[in-house]
């Protein structure tokens, strides 16, 4: 029987403690238990969880805070939504090589859908904790074109 | 003729002075709904099932692992203030067992529990749940 104390560690608890690099660690590791046992399910969710600890690091370490009285940090970090998914996709991709998970089509398809979930068509909202406009500068979009 | 609730010109007033509408004294059901996905979390976690993640998006609302990662439970709450819950519970499991379905062509090897586990919230300190589970190999 796992002790609470262990239980504490899971990443579902890390993630929800705001441990998020910790969080990624651990689903990566969850993920890599998953491809061994052939549970591709249990990979698609651990890969979604990644993507989504990812975003919430960024929206922790760009967002202002302005109830600690610190400056205000720099937002949003990335010009368009392009350089945002290669900037998750490279993260996610170094932590699966770390456990040595890495599989290039599972990752190709998985981020795949969790692209589609995160940039839904039409006005839905995105599925994940971070909206699209907290991390990617319409203003910094237009300068461009 | 003037009517109680209505204007002269027949248009509704709303409420009147210190009239309570019955949503008014309800607990919304995103509370009820949140109360008891706690309350099932706490249930499962006695029982030694170790919380994974909360999906994004479509799918079950919690999967829970074993200490082991050989099985993984897919759990759909459901939670009310009525006693007729059996009848949600059983359409949330038929709802698990088919997602579950389509996972056993790619998952020949895992074991998934679909559980589905309705609260009744009776009080704020009473309350009943009923769980059903079909595994699936």
């Amino acid at each position: 029987m796992e002790s609470r104390g262990a239980i504490q560690q899971t990443p579902f608890d890390l993630k929800r403690r705001g441990d998020f690099e910790l969080a990624l660690k651990a689903y990566a590791q969850e993920y890599a238990k998953a491809l061994e046992n052939g549970s591709r399910f249990i990979q698609e969710i651990c890969f979604e969880q990644m993507f989504d600890v990812i975003l919430l690091t960024y929206f922790r370490d760009y967002s202002s805070d302005e109830s600690a009285h610190v400056a205000p940090k720099p937002v949003p970090a990335f010009p368009d939504t392009n350089a945002l998914m290669d900037a998750i996709a490279d993260g996610i991709r170094s932590e699966l090589m770390e456990v040595k998970a890495y599989r290039a089509e599972d990752f190709k398809e998985f981020m795949g859908e969790c692209r589609r979930k995160f940039l839904p068509r039409g006005r839905a909202k995105t599925a994940f904790s971070v909206e699209k406009e907290w991390l990617v500068s319409e203003e910094k979009r237009r300068k461009k074109r | 003729m003037h009517m109680r609730g209505l204007t002269v010109g027949g248009l509704p007033t709303g409420l009147s002075p210190l009239e309570v509408s019955p949503r008014d004294v309800k607990p919304s059901n995103s509370a009820i709904g949140n109360l008891g996905e706690g309350i099932a979390g706490w249930y499962l976690e006695s029982q030694d099932m170790i919380p994974l993640a909360r999906p994004i998006g479509d799918g079950p609302d919690f999967i829970f692992t074993d200490f082991n990662r050989t099985s993984y439970a897919l759990v759909e709450v459901k939670s009310t203030q009525e006693e007729t819950i059996n009848d949600r519970v059983r359409e949330a499991i038929s709802t698990i067992f088919d997602f579950a379905g389509k996972l056993i062509v790619g998952d020949p090897r895992t074991l998934y529990d679909c559980r589905a586990i309705g609260v009744i919230i009776k009080t704020a300190d009473d309350y009943e749940l009923r769980s059903l589970n079909i595994i699936v190999r």
